[in-house]
């Protein structure tokens, strides 16, 4: 009886090492599960697609392991920024740290700078680390040393889009096809022809032609566009930049945007191009792959006129230069902080499980961004995956996927003041195009014709002024 | 107590009570929670804490509604003057803002920042302006209506610079191109009729419109009680606006804030109503003093949308900050949220926060306890009641054993083999039964064997107060010499008349522990004696009878053999004293009476030389001798080897007695051996006598007289006769009585000092004081007789010790007191020849030290001196090396002593002093000695002085110290010289 005994209790601590050594070295205990709070600016589409998710891991995973996610958007990026640097200053009346943030690389490298984010790659192996897209990776890399402070989960690029039923107007009439507007000069070329067609179009009505194109996004225009030419304007190393503004480059990024914009052939009113689309304004733009979602169904050209549309997606019009093959890479990534080891563990598990295959592309078919890993950054893998693609998110997955994988990828490298100098990118030029075009707009009323209503913009000596001005602004944040 | 206890189980007795007192034991416990209105107070408690909670959360969402967000009067105002300035301006009529007219669009662009930064202040999702001026029932009622409706999705967080923050719903396209401002996905230039029906425009618009009233605006303010979707958008909303009214009246559209549903969920946490978030809140509205609360918006994290729609709560009739579910599973608390004035158009919409708990997890905690403690009680009770019956089981097994086991033993009777229960007091209490059992048996078998076994025949009855019958052993009535008795049918009565008619005619003895012992004579044995004993113990008496005859004939054996000699076969002193102490109880037959003590001389070398069996004959003829030369009466005994006490008695006078021991001496002298070596040898005995009743008439005192006197005889002439004397028998004892107050006086010391000033002719000074030996023992008192008792008993150097000790132990508490002269000497009387150990001199000098310059060690010069032990006395460490020569002129050696002493004082022995004055001779020695000393410097005492002459001689002789009763007697305080004296000695000089 005894002996029974003794056996039985020989069991039951066997089967005790047995399923304890089952445990592996996982901190996490499911009695007890540890939340993580994620912390991110997703909207709409997005943000319905990131909870859907959270739910189904909290639900699965979460509950086998002890881990609960709870996310919390911030509304846009720029609150998550400012929410975050608050948090990790501890300000008054600010929240506490969270888990985990989405930023982009100059937040976590601000952030990092205070010691708050941890370095991913002693948590990833080198096989997990390897199927996520090289450059993805490389963006949290800030000392060049190989390490991770950025987790890879939404990327997105520029697109080209088209209102096509307009463009179609357009190019039955004057024979325009979409190739010529593959490269810069084209797009340009194209873009003068459409304002001259649109302002025959009334006779009466001298210099109401309409604008092709417009830019969501000027910085990345001038980045791009620098790099396609060869030079880098900001050259980052070890958090310290370089400034590379290169005169005769920008000469060109000048041309390509500037001119035509006071000539009336680009335009930006709204806020975002998609805004003037919908107003009728433009019928083209580039902007971001993510923005696809908000593509207009249909343009309002007055309160009372508005007509359907239909919109194509193309590649970007990229510069002839030294290496053309640059495309850009935003969409921030997922930056985990320092806390307990069963938090980070449990932060490095969802986002694992977050950006696996399936998940990853889930993720994206519905809110417009892009894989990261490299094999479900695929058209075929995307379109099999059995989700419910709409039409523009068709089209714009099947280009962006294109464009993530024929190019190389380029975003700026993080450094301290990376916010302020792109800001100047941003607006130095489109700033001043705005202006310059309302006085092209006054001086056309006032009987001038193009020429002259643009020939004081349009000279070297205004150029070699802006320039200086914008080096100056610039080279402040150098070093 | 008279009722008698009812004859229960061990077990019962244990269980019952014990079940009882659990019962009674919960019912207390269950009472004084049921009654003491925990679990309703700890549910109340809830309840209190959820409101409170709403409260809280309702103050701050009615400041926010009424203070910040439905405060649009500044920003109408502000609109109101642009307007009504256009107006005046005449930029367009009043009935322009209509329809999509460029007029609105202007307006509307000058009027967005406006929008945007009370949007911003008032931290609100969202903010709309409508244009209209048409009544909207009327036949003009409008299809579509311009205006502006912006939204900011994050109200909460820092507005930015470019309005990146803001989406537009509804605006003209023209006011969108110019804005900068992104339109959302469901953007729409204008209002449609769908919008225009929304009650957030509809309500306040008409109800000012075609109110005759001309209420303030604000008074027409009104939220909306259900939320709304613009068209084109899924985002759900709530409401406040209120019509753009101008001063003269006219009402040109409505003015708006909105808050959408994610955004008043996230004012409202649930989270903090009830612990893990199981709190949920409502924001309802009850319209037209309807009870029931119509959901507007709910926040809750743990219930499903469905769940939550399906609630309908009615506002509590008995607590108005209560609410009621229909299902009761639900319990709200609410804050009324007063949002309108009371005479408003709308203040029949009553808007309540409500806080909402499932009642289950509301009471958890109180249900949890009463879960707990019903668990509790039943673990108790089942615990009690298994521990019960396994208590009273394992106390009342062993028992019911034990008492199986004795039952079985009782039944086979045979002694009971307890087992052990394993409880100590049991176990205890039945081996102590077994024993005592064990002990009964054994001793009641012992008790017959020794019955049989007895060498004496014994039998016994017993009798039983109230019972007839008496229970008579068989051989009872035939030990008596008493056949046939038929013992069976004896009634108590009967046997002891049977018996005392046996025992009548018999003689008896009665023993000293109160038996009897009677004599009966039987045939053929003769005497048999039967000892009868009896006892009454309470009710019982019992008897036995014992035959003695055995012991008692041998006990009269041995009482002979022991009175006797065996020897002489004469009385051995035992048999002596009995005989002669029943004869000293009757001084009548002893009338007088004579001891004779004989002491047989030589007979122990007799013994020596002949060898014990003549010393044997020796005695053997004495004894003879002894018993045939004295009359009859006399009785003889030897009381030791060859000590012999002969008493005549029943004499008239002594001298009879005289004659008959006169005639016994002789015949002693006749008496001839023949000795082993040939010669012959008479018998010789010393005797003493003491004499009935005149020197005594205790026997023990005369055989100690007797005994005396014959002593007094051995020591002088063996072979004599003595009579006592008492006065060489008090002599004898008086001695010894100062030998034991001699010895007592030195192991106590109770010996005093006297001290006798010594004066100094001169000046009648003291000049020195003796110290004498005073004792007080009753046969004790001369220092004289101390001394020769010292002498006798070797104790000369105890007394040295003491004298000198003791004397100057006083003298010291003397010179504390004052009351002798510092100067003085101490003279002390040293026995010349006895020191004291080389301790007792060192000790000696460490107590007297001081004393020791001024102390004279006083010689008696009656003694032998043995020069070398004087000697000794003079290296006595600290010894001031002055002797007096005592008694000078009265022992033998006087001279030689002087000689060899060399004192500094020489004392006049008394018998010189005395009558000196007239006596030539005398006088002519005191001239010599002092002539001899002064010419030695040696002072010259003259002591014993007791008259006024000799004290004069002495002065006239030129004696140095005076001494003696005339001038002082001693005294424990030497008492000052008599003035007598005195008065001469000053005289004496004053001649001179």
């Amino acid at each position: 009886m005894l002996q029974k005994k003794v056996r039985l209790l020989w069991g039951v601590c066997a089967l005790g090492i047995i399923l304890g050594g089952c445990g592996d070295k996982s901190p996490l205990d499911a009695k007890n599960p540890v939340t993580i709070d994620v912390w991110t600016y997703y909207n709409g589409d997005q943000l319905t697609a990131f909870d859907s998710l959270v739910e189904e891991f909290n639900e699965t995973v979460g509950k086998e392991e002890g881990i609960i996610i709870k996310g919390y958007s911030q509304g846009s990026v720029n609150d998550l920024e400012t929410n975050v640097l608050a948090a990790v200053k501890g300000e008054v009346g600010a929240d506490e740290v969270p888990n985990i943030f989405a930023a982009y690389a100059d937040t976590a490298y601000a952030v990092d700078q205070m010691g708050q984010v941890v370095d991913l790659k002693d948590y990833l192996s080198e096989e997990e680390v390897s199927a996520y897209i090289d450059s993805y990776i490389r963006e949290g890399d800030f000392s060049g040393g190989g390490e991770i402070k950025i987790f890879p989960t939404a990327k997105s690029t520029e697109i080209f889009v088209l209102n096509k039923t307009d463009w179609d107007v357009f190019a039955s009439e004057t024979g325009a096809a979409y190739e010529d507007m593959a490269d810069m000069d084209g797009l340009v070329e194209t873009a003068q022809r459409y304002y001259e067609w649109s302002d025959g179009k009334t006779p009466d009505v001298p210099n109401d032609g309409k604008a092709l194109f417009g830019r969501d996004a000027m910085a990345n225009y001038m980045l791009i566009g620098s790099m396609q030419m060869g030079t880098e304007i900001f050259q980052v190393s070890e958090g310290k930049m370089t400034l590379n503004f290169d005169k005769e480059t920008v000469r060109n990024l000048w041309d390509h945007y500037y001119v035509p914009f006071v000539k009336g052939y680009f335009a930006a009113t709204g806020r975002f191009r998609s805004d003037d689309i919908k107003t009728g304004n433009i019928i083209a733009y580039v902007g971001a792959s993510s923005g696809v979602s908000f593509l207009p169904e249909s343009v309002n050209i007055s309160d009372a006129e508005s007509y359907p549309i239909e919109m194509e997606i193309l590649p970007c019009p990229k510069f002839e230069g030294e290496d053309s093959t640059y495309a850009v890479q935003q969409g921030a990534g997922m930056v985990v902080t320092k806390g307990s080891e069963a938090e980070i563990y449990a932060s490095v598990e969802f986002l694992k499980w977050f950006t696996a295959d399936e998940r990853n592309i889930k993720f994206s078919v519905n809110s417009g961004y892009l894989p990261v890993t490299k094999t479900a950054n695929d058209k075929t893998a995307v379109m099999d995956s059995g989700a419910q693609i709409s039409d523009n998110m068709g089209k714009m997955l099947s280009v962006a996927v294109d464009t993530v994988n024929g190019n190389k990828m380029y975003t700026t490298r993080a450094f301290e003041t990376g916010t302020k100098a792109r800001n100047i990118l941003e607006y130095a030029m489109s700033d001043r195009a705005a202006a310059d075009r309302e006085a092209v707009v006054s001086r056309l009323a006032s009987g001038m014709s193009l020429e002259e209503a643009v020939s004081e913009f349009v000279s070297d000596e205004y150029f070699d002024a802006w320039y200086e001005d914008t080096l100056k602004q610039l080279q402040a944040f150098e070093n | 107590m008279s009722e008698r206890r009812k004859d229960r189980t061990i077990f019962h007795v244990i269980v019952l009570p014990l079940i009882s007192l659990l019962a009674v034991e919960l019912c207390v416990l269950a009472g004084s929670l049921l009654f003491g209105g925990v679990m309703t107070k700890l549910n109340q408690n809830a309840q209190d804490m959820l409101a409170q909670q709403v409260e809280n959360r309702g103050n701050y969402l009615m400041n926010d509604m009424i203070g910040n967000w439905s405060n649009l009067s500044m920003l109408s105002e502000e609109i109101n003057t642009i307007v009504q300035g256009k107006l005046d301006a005449k930029q367009f009529q009043l009935e322009e803002l209509n329809g999509n007219s460029e007029k609105c669009t202007g307006l509307l662009k000058e009027i967005r920042p406006e929008l945007v930064e009370t949007m911003y202040n008032k931290q609100v999702s969202g903010i709309f302006l409508i244009l209209n001026t048409y009544d909207l029932e009327g036949e003009e009622a409008p299809e579509s209506l311009s205006g502006i409706y912006l939204r900011d999705l994050d109200p909460t967080s820092t507005p930015s610079q470019r309005n990146e923050d803001i989406l537009t719903e509804r605006a003209p396209v023209d006011v969108v191109r110019s804005g900068r401002i992104a339109t959302d996905t469901g953007w729409q230039p204008f209002f449609s009729g769908e919008d225009i029906n929304q009650p957030f425009f509809y309500k306040p618009f008409q109800t000012a419109y075609g109110d005759e009233r001309r209420l303030a605006a604000k008074e027409y303010g009104y939220w909306t009680t259900e939320t709304y979707c613009l068209a084109g958008d899924n985002r759900r909303a709530i409401s406040y606006s209120v019509p753009l009214i101008l001063k003269d009246g006219s009402v040109y559209g409505v003015l708006g804030i909105e808050l959408l549903e994610d955004y008043v969920q996230s004012l409202l946490p649930c989270g903090e109503l009830m612990e893990k978030e199981r709190g949920s809140y409502l924001l309802a509205v009850s319209k037209e003093g309807n009870s029931l609360l119509e959901p507007v918006i709910f926040s809750s994290e743990s219930m499903t949308k469905g769940t939550l729609e399906e609630l309908r709560f009615t506002r509590s009739e008995v607590n108005d900050r209560e609410a009621e579910e229909g299902s009761g599973k639900y319990y709200g608390a609410v804050k009324p949220l007063a949002v309108y004035s009371n005479n408003a158009p709308f203040d029949s919409d009553k808007w309540y926060l409500v806080g909402i708990g499932a009642k289950e997890n509301l009471f958890a905690f109180a249900t949890q306890i009463q879960r707990i403690l019903l668990a509790s009680f039943a673990l108790t009770m089942l615990i009690g009641l298994v521990g019960i019956f396994w208590v009273s089981y394992r106390l009342s097994k062993p028992i019911q054993r034990l008492s199986h086991e004795v039952e079985e033993a009782k039944q086979s009777n045979v002694l009971p083999v307890l087992s052990t229960t394993g409880i100590r007091e049991i176990d205890q209490f039945a081996g102590a039964i077994t024993r005592l059992q064990g002990e009964v048996i054994d001793s009641s078998t012992r008790f017959v064997q020794i019955m049989n076994m007895a060498s004496v025949d014994l039998a016994g009855y017993e009798i039983k107060e109230g019972h007839d019958g008496v229970f008579v052993t068989e051989n009872y009535f035939p030990l008596m010499g008493l056949e046939g008795v038929d013992i069976g049918n004896l009634t108590a009565e009967a046997f002891k008349r049977k018996q005392k008619e046996a025992l009548q005619d018999f003689e008896y003895t009665v023993s000293e522990d109160g038996s009897v012992v009677y004599q009966i004579p039987v045939e053929p044995e003769g005497t048999r004696y039967l000892r009868f004993e009896d006892v009454t113990e309470g009710e019982r008496q019992v008897g036995l009878i014992e035959d003695v005859t055995v012991s008692t004939l041998e006990r009269m054996r041995v009482e002979r053999e022991r009175d006797c000699d065996g020897l002489t076969k004469l009385y051995a002193r035992r048999g002596f004293r009995r005989v002669a102490d029943a004869l000293f109880l009757k001084p009548d037959k002893l009338k007088h009476a004579g001891l004779l003590m004989i002491d047989l001389d030589n007979l122990k070398s007799t013994n020596d030389r002949f060898g014990h069996n003549f010393g044997d004959m020796y005695i053997q003829t004495a004894g003879k001798c002894f018993l045939d030369n004295t009359p009859a009466n006399t009785i003889c005994a030897r009381i030791s080897g060859d000590e012999f006490l002969l008493l005549f008695y029943g004499y008239d006078s002594r001298d009879e007695i005289r004659e008959k021991i006169k005639k016994l001496y002789r015949a002693i002298g006749e008496v001839e051996f023949v000795l082993p070596n040939g010669s012959n040898m008479g018998l010789s005995a010393s005797g003493g006598v003491a004499w009935y009743p005149e020197d005594s008439e205790e026997l023990s005192e005369l055989m100690k007289y007797s005994d005396f006197a014959m002593y007094q005889v051995k020591r002088s002439k063996k072979g004599n006769l003595r009579e006592f004397d008492a006065e060489a028998y008090q002599e004898k004892i008086y001695q010894n009585q100062s030998r034991l107050e001699f010895n007592q006086l030195l192991e106590s010391r109770q010996v005093n000092y006297h001290y006798q000033p010594i004066f100094h002719s001169r000046t009648g000074e003291p000049y020195a004081y003796e110290a004498l030996m005073r004792v007080d023992f009753p046969t004790l008192r001369s220092p004289e007789t101390v001394l020769r008792l010292a002498r006798e008993e070797g104790r000369m150097s105890d007394v040295e010790y003491m004298t000198l000790f003791c004397s100057c132990e006083r003298y010291e508490k003397l010179l504390e007191q004052g009351v002798v002269s510092e100067q003085a000497f101490l003279f002390v009387n040293s026995i010349a020849n006895v020191r004291m150990t080389e301790a007792e001199e060192r000790e000696y000098h460490e107590r007297f030290g001081k004393l020791q310059p001024r102390i004279v060690i006083e010689i008696t010069e009656s003694e032998h001196l043995d020069m070398e032990l004087v000697e000794g006395k003079k290296s006595v460490e600290g010894f001031s090396g002055m002797f007096a020569l005592d008694d000078y002129g009265s022992g033998y050696n006087s001279e030689i002593n002087l000689l060899e002493l060399k004192p500094q004082f020489v004392k006049v022995d008394i018998t010189i002093v005395r009558d000196m004055d007239k006596d030539v001779n005398k006088q002519q020695i005191v001239t010599n000695i002092v002539q001899y000393a002064h010419k030695r410097n040696m002072m010259v005492i003259a002591e014993g002085l007791e008259t006024a002459e000799e004290v004069k001689k002495s002065l006239e002789l030129g004696v140095d110290l005076l001494q003696g009763y005339f001038l002082a007697r001693p005294g424990e305080v030497p008492p000052a010289v008599s003035e007598e004296a005195y008065q001469l000695i000053r005289e004496y000089w004053g001649q001179e």
